[in-house]
């Protein structure tokens, strides 16, 4: 049977039974919520619904976790919007253009963001749909080199990160690949920097990192000018469609980040944030005006957010087809398919059908509703801006250590919390720029673990990476990536000089 | 939160104690009164131990929790939450957390340095911590402190190839490793236990491989799957559900006899070689938990264990292979592994 077919197959059981629909639209709402605050995620919001699925049929029990992913990871842009904190790790790119734009018009900013999502999920679910057989095996065409490659074509667009001041930019980044060395190293299973505490033999959480990073970081930042007279954001109203000249040129980044988005999901293990981070300097780089990033620009929020959700779909991908989980959720949802005595991989597509129906459309469905319900419920939402900061930072605050301390349900992460929070002040107040540092600590771990396990396999000898034309590629784009500003400075300055 | 639960208890004597006057004197009132008086503490000390289980005093009077030191939806949470759902601890319920990160050894020193009043429990892997305090990662004073309470699953290590691989047969790999030295690449996670035991499989059958680590159980399988590694070394449960939809072959088992749910692979024994290993997956208590409760945990456990709706959902669903190891022969068990694994320590390092 084809997807298309298993998908209308779906949406007919959907239609035929409300209850689905209901669990559909609570699961968005919660999953907004759980998004919007910063500190809880989607991933804290499945495990506790987790249990409760035991109890009632899979398709219930899908829908419901898969509703909560999608509202999880598209709530995140509400307050990396609204407040310059991402909700959710995944939502912190969101933040470069998402709060300068909010400031000038907050219903813009949303209203794009919560499109973007809507689009990027859409193309990262209708591939599932289609392409779910195909693209599964291409994710299997990865092995420890492309994941080299590619850890190594994410560090090379630092380049487009480190802002004015390159050397900082650089030391930046260099912190965060030291971050993410702290722990057991997995080929020699010896400690590295964990300086005798023992909860750190699993390195860093990165919820607490980024939390601490961004949200208190800027939380403090704030502090500073919190008793001066400031001008309150104008409040305009939110419609519920993007007019056409904020989408006027976004066209090309949508596609691109939806697409950067669904590829990324597809891999095991790489993650939300690095997509966005991936789509985020690719639609800088390719932009007629990069400069214009950071400031508040529509492409910015349109890459981060298209990516962020296309990676929802992507990771479905793995977890359907071959029973490998592309992201955290989707590791837990494969526990809750197998709780229900279901099997993932190519027989489920076979043999239950209208399960995996039932996931294609939830999961749609899921992505439509989500869309009309944080347009609907914006009204509301952009009402916090008018919450005096003083009521609402140390709400953020609990917020944000609640969200560490259920991680790993442990005291010791809202420490590791508070730490990032005083390096992240420290960095900002003299002007080192934190996303490299991110990208540094998200991707070491994948960089250093691959190509380890590559000379493992391969007797210590480079050559076999030229056989791999895959990962070739990926680092052929990374050196073009790297190099593509200087080109680009250096061919305006000969236009300047025979000007 | 005590008082509440007091008076839930009361009221629930006094409902059983209710009914039973109440049939007695339906029926034809043959019981003396005497006996009527004594009812209450009768029914006190026989209500929460209906199957002839006796809890010790005021056990548990709280939530116990379970650390899991893996994440919600793995194998081993898994097993946590099914015991969590069939055990039966009266008014009290067990709730299973996740700790994780270490190699599963954060989870565990959670519980470890938890208050010893039996009411943190955690998902214990014995062979890995042997592992773990042979390499010095963990003290080596471990197993003699950590109470071991009982093991349902022994899951089994296999060794699986990917459909389309041109060794079917346990004979045909090792025939060909034994000609191509280091050549079969074999996939596993981490650099521990897994690796400690290709390493005994090798020494065992004498053929030489290359063991190449991998991070997590989904990357090993990927990379099996997607060619990128020959074969899969992995525990029972991992290899069950590419054994059902036929996307592997399992080769060989290393247990006594076969497993149930991979009734037609054959053991190593079968093929004439001496080679078992798996992990028994259990539970574990703090130190310095008192001996009744562990005793009782341990025959709660049982209880779970004689289940047959447990058996099937742990076999059939989850693929863990049940054998059951009580308290003494668990503790005396893992304090052994730290002695047989020990000659694998150095030829690991040089490995």
């Amino acid at each position: 049977m084809s997807g298309i077919n298993t998908f209308l197959l779906g949406c007919s059981k959907i239609i035929a039974d409300p209850m689905i629909l209901v669990l559909i639209l609570l699961g968005v709402f919660m999953g907004v919520v759980f998004g919007s605050i910063p500190g809880l995620t989607g991933a804290l919001g499945i495990s506790l619904i987790l249990p409760f699925t035991y109890k009632i049929t899979a398709e219930y029990g899908l829908s419901v976790l898969i509703a909560i992913y999608v509202g999880s990871i598209a709530g995140g842009l509400i307050s990396a919007i609204l407040l310059n904190i991402p909700g959710t790790p995944s939502s912190l790119v969101t933040c470069f253009d998402g709060a300068p734009m909010a400031k000038k018009s907050p219903g813009k900013a949303l209203v794009l963001g919560t499109f973007s999502s809507l689009i990027g999920g859409l193309v990262g679910g209708f591939a599932m749909i289609l392409l779910s057989g195909p693209l599964a095996t291409f994710a299997l065409q990865f092995g420890y080199w492309e994941y080299f490659a590619m850890g190594i074509m994410g560090l090379c667009i630092v380049v487009s990160l480190v802002g004015k001041d390159m050397l900082k930019g650089y030391m930046s980044a260099c912190i965060g690949l030291l971050i993410g060395m702290v722990g057991t190293d997995s080929v020699s299973t010896v400690t590295r920097f964990t300086y005798g505490f023992w909860q750190l033999n699993g390195g860093f959480s990165t919820l607490p990192v980024l939390m601490g990073l961004f949200a208190l970081t800027e939380i403090m930042v704030c502090m500073r000018t919190i008793n001066q007279r400031t001008e309150r954001l104008t409040l305009d109203r939110v419609p519920m469609f993007p007019k056409k000249e904020w989408l006027k040129g976004t066209g090309k980044t949508m596609v691109t980040s939806s697409l950067i988005g669904t590829c990324v999901g597809i891999l095991p293990g790489v993650g939300q944030t690095t997509a966005s981070l991936l789509a985020y300097t690719q639609a800088k780089q390719t932009s007629k005006h990069p400069e214009k990033f950071g400031t508040g620009c529509e492409e910015g929020v349109v890459a981060s957010e298209a990516a962020n959700n296309a990676v929802c779909g992507g990771a479905l991908i793995p977890m359907m087809a071959i029973g490998i989980p592309g992201d955290v959720i989707t590791s837990i949802l494969l526990g809750a398919l197998v709780l229900h005595g279901l099997q993932p991989g190519a027989l489920l597509f076979n043999s239950k059908p209208d399960v995996v129906g039932v996931i294609f459309a939830a999961y749609i469905v899921a992505n439509i509703v989500m869309y009309l319900m944080m347009l609907g419920l914006m009204k509301g939402f952009v009402q916090m801006l008018r919450i005096p900061l003083n009521l609402l930072y140390p709400i953020i605050l609990c917020a944000c250590m609640v969200g560490a301390i259920v991680t790993n349900n442990r005291v010791f992460d809202a420490g590791v919390l508070i730490a990032f929070g005083l390096i992240g002040y420290f960095l900002v107040n003299n002007d080192y720029p934190i996303p490299p540092l991110v990208l540094g600590f998200v991707l070491s771990g994948t960089i250093e673990k691959n190509f380890r396990t590559a000379m493992i396999a391969t007797n210590g000898s480079f050559l076999p990476l030229f056989q791999r034309p895959i990962a070739l590629i990926l680092l052929a784009v990374g050196i073009l990536m790297a190099f593509l500003p200087t080109l680009r400075n250096l061919k305006n300055k000969k236009k300047k000089a025979s000007a | 939160m005590k008082k509440f639960f007091a008076l839930l208890l009361t009221l629930c004597m006094l409902l059983t104690l209710a009914a039973c006057s109440g049939s007695n004197q339906a029926k034809t009132d043959n019981t003396p009164a005497v006996s009527q008086t004594e009812k209450p503490t009768e029914a006190a000390a026989t209500a929460p131990a209906q199957t002839g289980i006796v809890a010790p005093d005021g056990y548990p009077d709280d939530t116990v929790t379970m650390i899991v030191s893996y994440a919600a939806g793995a194998g081993s949470d898994l097993l946590a939450r099914a015991l969590a759902q069939y055990i039966d601890f009266g008014d009290e319920t067990m709730v299973c957390t996740n700790i994780t990160g270490g190699s599963g050894t954060i989870g565990m020193m959670e519980c470890y340095h938890a208050d010893p009043d039996g009411l943190t429990m955690c998902l214990a892997l014995p062979e890995s911590y042997a592992v773990q305090i042979l390499n010095g990662s963990l003290q080596d004073d471990l197993f003699d402190n950590l109470i071991m309470v009982a093991s349902p699953v022994y899951d089994v290590d296999t060794i699986s190839v990917r459909a389309e691989s041109p060794y079917q047969t346990l004979d045909d790999l090792l025939a060909y490793a034994k000609d191509h030295p280091g050549e079969v690449t074999v996939a596993g996670v981490g650099s521990g236990l897994n690796k400690w035991m290709v390493i005994d499989l090798m020494q065992k059958t004498g053929v030489e491989l290359k063991y190449v680590p991998y991070s997590d159980a989904n990357e090993t399988r990927a990379a099996v799957l997607g060619g990128q590694a020959d074969v899969l070394f992995s525990q029972a449960c991992e290899s069950k559900p590419y054994y059902d939809s036929k996307e592997m072959t399992v080769l060989a088992v290393a247990a006594d006899e076969r497993v149930s749910f991979l009734s037609d692979v054959p053991t190593f024994k079968e093929k004439g070689f001496e080679f078992v290993a798996g992990i028994h997956r259990g539970f574990a208590v703090t130190p310095g938990t008192p001996d009744e409760i562990v005793d009782y945990l341990e025959a709660k456990i049982k209880e779970v264990y004689d289940n047959p709706e447990f058996i099937d959902y742990m076999n059939n669903t989850l693929g863990f292979n049940t054998v059951w190891t009580g308290h003494d022969a668990y503790e005396a068990l893992s304090l052994e592994l730290v002695d047989t694994f020990k000659p694998l320590l150095e030829v690991a390092a040089n490995y």
